[in-house]
C-alpha cells in the first residue's frame, strides 16, 4: 500500500512555564545571592537532562527578582535547552517587595499570556526575609487565578530569618516550604525543585474530587531532602 | 428510514509515548454499534492516576454502558422521536443513566477483586475506575452527543470543524469523571440536525489528541485533514495508516495515549458507488 503522509495541523508539546522567583534584597548581599548563583547553575545541566527525557514538554524558564521592587530578568520566557543563568546581584540595603513580585506574577499566570493548553505552572520562590510591602492583596490575586491556584508552587526559605508563615501562605502546604540553612543544602532544594518538572511534563489525568485542595500534579514529597535545621544555620 | 449506506468508522487507540517510556497501559477505551439505521459510538479516557488503578476496566465500562443505554433506547422508542427526546432532556436522562449503570457495573468488578484488594474503603471504590465519556447516536436528520469529562467532539464536512458539544475544559490535568458524587450534573449534551446525507464525518477524540496540536485552529486543521482525506481517498487507506498516525501525533505531541474514532458518511448510494 502506498505510504500516505499523516494529515493534519501543527503538533507540539505542551508548554511548562517554571518560573524562578529570586528575593535580591539588601540581606541576601554577597553569600547568600552568590549561593542562589551557583545552585542554580549547578542543578541546570540535570534539569536539562530530565527535561530531555520527559520529552513531551517544553519546559520554558522565567526569572523575576524582587528587592525595592520586582522586575523580569527573562522579559520573554527563555526554552530551557538554551536558556543560561546569568549570574544575580542583591540590591544594598533594599527592601523585600514581594507583594510587587506576586503582582507581576499574576499577569503573567493570566491568560493569556498563558495558555488553557499548558501544562501546570510550576513557581519556585526564594527568599531570606520578610515583605517589607502589603503582599497579602497580590498573593490573593495571585491564589485566585485559575493557574494560580493549579500551580505547582513551591518556596525555599534561606536561612531562619525567612518568613516561613508568608512562604506557607504562598505554597499553601508546609511540606513544601523548604528549609536550606547552607550552601550545600541550598544546593539541594534546589535540585529537588528542578525534578519537579517530571512529574508536571506527565501527569496522568485526574478526576476533579480526586485532586480537591491540592495541586493537580502529585508531587513525591518524601524525596524531599532533609534540612538540619536553623540551629545549623550558617548564614 | 435510514441511510442510503452504513457509515465508516475508523478507530485506533495508541499508548502514548510517555506511557510507552514508563510502561504504562493505555487506559482508553472506545465502542460501536452500527447498523442501517444508527451509529452508536462511544470513547472513554482512563485517569491513569495512582488512584485510579483500574481506570482501564472503568473506561471500558463506560464505553459499553453508553453504546448499550442508546441501543436500548433507540429499540424502544416505537414511534417517537428518540433524538428530539434526547434533545429535549438527553442531558439529565442519559447522563444519570450512564452514572446509575456504570457504578452498578463497577462495584460489581470490584467484587470480584476485592479478595486480592481489600484495603479500598467502599466510598472510594468508583475513584480506582474514574474516566471520562464522549458518545455520539448519529442517525438520519439528526444526532445526539454526550459528553462527561475532557475529550473532543467535532463535526467536519467542506464548511470546516465545528464542535459538536463543547465541554468545559478544566485547567491542567484535572477532568470531570464518571467516578464523582453526582457525575450526571458536570455532563453535556446536544442535539445537532443533519443537512443531507454527506459527506460528512464525526470525530470523537480523547484529550491527547487536542492536546497534542499547538492550539484549537491546528487541531481543527488536523479534523478537516482526516475528513477530505477519507473523501478523496475513501476509508480503507486512512484505516490502514490511523494507528501510525496517532502514534506520530503522540510523539509530536503531549504524549499521552489518544484515541480517535471517526464515523464517516460518504452520502453516496450503494448505486451510486457501483
Amino acid at each position: 500500500m502506498t505510504e500516505i503522509m499523516r494529515p493534519g495541523g501543527a503538533l507540539g508539546n505542551r508548554p511548562l512555564h517554571f518560573f524562578w522567583i529570586v528575593d535580591c534584597s539588601g540581606s541576601m548581599i554577597e553569600d547568600r545571592i552568590a549561593a542562589v548563583n551557583h545552585a542554580i547553575t549547578t542543578v541546570l545541566p540535570s534539569m536539562r537532562e530530565a527535561a530531555e527525557e520527559e520529552a513531551d514538554a517544553q519546559v520554558l524558564i522565567h526569572i523575576l527578582k524582587f528587592s525595592d521592587s520586582a522586575a523580569w530578568i527573562t522579559p520573554a520566557p527563555v526554552p530551557l535547552e538554551s536558556f543560561e543563568w546569568t549570574n544575580m546581584d542583591a540590591d544594598q540595603g533594599a527592601l523585600t517587595s514581594m507583594g510587587k513580585a506576586f503582582e507581576l506574577l499574576a499577569g503573567q499566570l493570566t491568560i493569556p499570556p498563558m495558555t488553557e493548553r499548558a501544562l501546570p505552572p510550576v513557581l519556585v520562590l526564594l527568599s531570606d526575609g520578610q515583605p517589607t510591602d502589603d503582599y497579602k492583596p497580590p498573593l490573593e490575586k495571585l491564589l485566585n487565578l485559575p493557574w494560580g491556584t493549579k500551580a505547582v508552587r513551591v518556596a525555599i526559605a534561606i536561612g531562619k530569618g525567612a518568613d516561613v508563615g508568608v512562604l506557607q501562605e504562598f505554597t499553601g502546604n508546609g511540606e513544601l516550604v523548604l528549609q536550606a540553612n547552607s550552601p550545600e543544602e541550598l544546593v539541594k532544594m534546589i535540585r529537588w525543585t528542578s525534578t519537579i518538572i517530571k512529574p508536571v511534563s506527565n501527569p496522568p489525568s485526574r478526576g476533579i474530587d480526586e485532586a480537591a485542595g491540592e495541586s493537580n500534579v502529585a508531587l513525591n514529597t518524601a524525596s524531599i531532602p532533609r534540612s538540619g535545621g536553623t540551629a545549623m544555620d550558617v548564614w | 428510514m435510514g441511510w442510503e449506506r452504513e457509515p465508516a468508522i475508523l478507530c485506533e487507540k495508541v499508548q502514548g509515548s510517555s506511557h510507552k517510556r514508563r510502561g504504562s497501559p493505555c487506559q482508553d477505551a472506545y465502542c460501536q454499534d452500527v447498523d442501517a439505521e444508527r451509529a452508536i459510538l462511544a470513547v472513554a479516557d482512563g485517569h491513569g492516576s495512582d488512584a485510579c488503578r483500574y481506570s482501564a476496566v472503568g473506561a471500558e465500562i463506560a464505553a459499553e454502558v453508553f453504546c448499550s443505554l442508546l441501543a436500548d433506547l433507540w429499540r424502544g422508542r416505537q414511534d417517537r422521536d428518540l433524538l428530539a427526546d434526547l434533545g429535549r432532556e438527553g442531558e439529565v436522562l442519559v447522563a444519570q443513566r450512564v452514572e446509575r449503570e456504570w457504578k452498578r457495573r463497577v462495584e460489581e468488578d470490584y467484587r470480584q477483586r476485592q479478595e486480592e484488594d481489600p484495603e479500598t474503603e467502599p466510598a472510594m471504590v468508583h475513584k480506582l475506575y474514574g474516566t471520562t465519556l464522549l458518545g455520539l447516536l448519529a442517525a438520519e436528520g439528526a444526532c445526539f452527543a454526550f459528553q462527561l469529562g475532557d475529550g473532543e467532539i467535532s463535526y467536519v464536512d467542506s464548511g470546516g470543524c465545528r464542535e459538536v458539544v463543547s465541554g468545559e475544559k478544566l485547567l491542567g490535568v484535572e477532568t470531570y469523571s464518571l467516578s464523582q458524587k453526582d457525575a450526571w450534573q458536570y455532563a453535556v449534551a446536544g442535539l445537532r440536525r443533519l443537512e443531507g446525507t454527506g459527506p460528512f464525518a464525526f470525530l470523537l477524540s480523547t484529550d491527547g489528541f487536542f492536546y497534542s496540536h499547538v492550539n484549537e485552529q491546528e487541531y481543527q486543521k488536523s479534523c478537516l485533514a482526516y475528513f477530505e482525506l477519507l473523501r478523496e481517498e475513501g476509508p480503507e487507506p486512512v484505516r490502514a495508516h490511523l494507528a501510525a498516525w496517532l502514534d506520530e501525533t503522540s510523539e509530536l505531541g503531549c504524549g499521552d495515549d489518544i484515541t480517535l474514532m471517526i464515523a464517516y458518511f460518504d452520502g453516496k448510494s450503494e448505486e451510486e458507488d457501483g
